[in-house]
């Protein structure tokens, strides 16, 4: 029996779009946070071997071993307690230091894209591997941001008696958006009073309110059947993939009437292996119609679910 | 149906949109203004511009020199990507600093977005955002009221209205086994071009890359 799976996301509108006013004169730091400041200033150093090292490990989503393993090392190495594999995700961690509220967790992504393997500091296209995954969305960099800043706030803690608890995790998969809401399920954040995400951008900035954006779901369709000669008894044979085809077919006529807001995307992420062999059911209990509309109907629900969304 | 074949279904990926803790965001804007842009070098300012260009710019800007300013909330909204940390700001005060370690007009998603993202550009990028971070947890741990006060904007406004309730349920399992088979893959190649620290100031040093290196060389030409 063969799988082909069929990966379909549909995306939620999300609320607002931020705009950007005005700026008012620079505010200066001045006594702690300028000590901090300089204190940043001369880990520089620890930024820039966790950015390039990170770039150099080039994960993708839920297989980010060698980052997990790096910065859970530095950050027992600086009397973090640390925890791995939360949420049942193998990669993941939860780093704490220090006691009682408030409770800060800083949290920022760490994967990278497929196939986005490039030379940095070329201005010319040179994948380091071909074929290979990259940080094509620099997910490499935002760790060392919290990790910099959490060991330079422990050290002013120490050093001025303050209370709180600093956290630390990472965004993983977030490019399968695969982690935060399990995170969130768990109750890992049920404690905390307030989360600093980190995120790269081209500029530096923060947003209140609904941000730009959309809310999603990606699911993943897995049709079965049953293989046979594709030449010599084909009629043996239920190909998955046309299930696929059919199924992809229906839901494309149905983006005609979807809200301008609302988006779909997908991928065949598995088509079969080759042309000769069909892909069988032994066993189908769902008639055409019913089963489709079924499938449909979830796609539908979901999506009707605009803008908050629930299934 | 009729293929005779069946299906089942699996949430992979989940997310709720964000939004954003108004009175932290405000004290964390007050901090990015403190810290401003990194000073960017004209080697920099070059790269960038480079990279622009091979995107198809006509007019390439470069690295931003002025702070955008605060997000505000705006009445018509705009569809785009997505981010799984809205399901975190559902469920504790959140703000996201977005710090500047890219350069702009490049595209996502995409092996543009990764040219920049071992050079000076992202190292500096970092540094100013590690400030504003530790800059406002500080605030956070020395201002009590404000605790208080993203507490309250988290009750008393963001979800005053809107109930959160997870698009996963308690039985979806993180989708685990994703990419494994690709990591396996390239892995013992990318353990070979792993950054050795010990060895070499930067990446770029052990890459060979004069940065900013705006052409090929001669023998990545001949490859």
């Amino acid at each position: 029996m063969t799988a082909i799976r069929l990966l379909f996301s549909i995306l939620f509108l999300c609320l607002s779009l931020s705009s950007f006013a005005q700026i008012p004169p620079p505010p200066q730091f001045t006594g702690l946070k300028a000590e901090l400041a300089a204190d940043i200033d001369s880990r520089e150093k620890m930024i820039q071997v966790i950015v390039d090292t990170l770039f150099s490990f080039s994960e993708l989503g839920f297989q980010e071993f060698e980052t997990q393993a790096y910065l859970t090392e530095i950050l027992v190495e600086n009397d973090f307690e640390v925890e791995l594999g939360i949420a049942g995700i193998p990669s993941a961690w939860w780093a704490s230091w220090g006691s009682g509220h408030p409770i800060i967790a800083l949290g920022s992504d760490v994967d990278g894209i497929p196939r986005a393997s490039q030379m940095p500091g070329v201005a010319y296209r040179q994948p380091m591997i071909e074929g290979a995954p990259g940080h094509g969305e620099g997910h490499n960099s935002g760790q060392a941001v919290n990790l910099v800043a959490a060991l330079a706030l422990k050290d002013l803690m120490q050093r001025e008696g303050l209370p709180g608890t600093i956290i630390l995790w990472p965004g993983i998969a977030e490019e399968l958006l695969g982690t935060k809401a399990w995170y969130a399920r768990d109750g890992l954040f049920n404690d905390v009073d307030a989360v600093l995400f980190t995120h790269v951008s081209n500029n530096m900035n923060v947003s209140w309110g609904d941000a730009r954006g959309t809310g999603l779901i990606s699911v993943e369709y897995l049709f079965d059947g049953v293989a046979a000669h594709g030449a010599a008894d084909p009629w043996k044979g239920r190909s998955a993939l046309d299930a696929v085809e059919l199924m992809n077919v229906g839901w494309n006529f149905r983006r005609e009437h979807l809200h301008p807001l609302q988006r779909s995307h997908y991928v065949i992420s598995n088509g079969g292996d080759q042309p000769n062999v069909c892909r069988l059911s032994p066993v189908s209990g769902i008639s055409f119609g019913r089963s489709l509309q079924k499938v449909f109907a979830k796609i539908s629900l979901s999506c009707s679910a605009l803008p908050r969304g629930q299934q | 149906m009729m293929t005779d074949t069946q299906v089942r279904r699996r949430i992979i990926g989940a997310a709720w949109p964000r939004h954003f803790n108004k009175p932290i965001a405000l004290a964390m804007d007050e901090n990015i203004r403190a810290v401003g842009l990194p000073t960017w070098s004209e080697d920099d300012q070059r790269f960038a511009k480079a990279l622009q260009t091979l995107m198809g710019s006509d007019d390439p800007e470069g690295l931003a020199t002025e702070l955008s300013g605060i997000g505000e909330p705006l009445e018509n909204p705009v569809s785009g990507g997505s981010d799984d940390i809205g399901d975190i700001s559902w469920n504790v005060p959140t703000v996201t600093l977005r710090y500047p370690s890219n350069v702009r007009g490049l595209q996502g998603h995409h092996w543009s977005s990764a040219m920049a993202m071992a050079t000076p550009i992202a190292h500096k990028g970092a540094v100013a955002g590690a400030k504003v971070v530790a800059a406002t947890m500080l605030d956070l741990i020395q201002n009590e009221s404000l605790v208080d006060e993203a507490r309250a904007y988290f009750e008393d406004v963001q979800t005053a209205e809107v109930q959160y309730t997870p698009f996963i349920g308690p039985d979806d399992a993180p989708a685990i086994e994703k990419n494994a088979d690709i990591m396996a893959l390239f892995k013992s190649r990318l353990e070979a071009l792993y950054y050795d620290a010990d060895q070499f100031d930067n990446y770029l040093l052990q890459l060979g890359i004069d940065y900013p290196q705006l052409e090929p060389t001669l023998i990545q030409r001949g490859r």
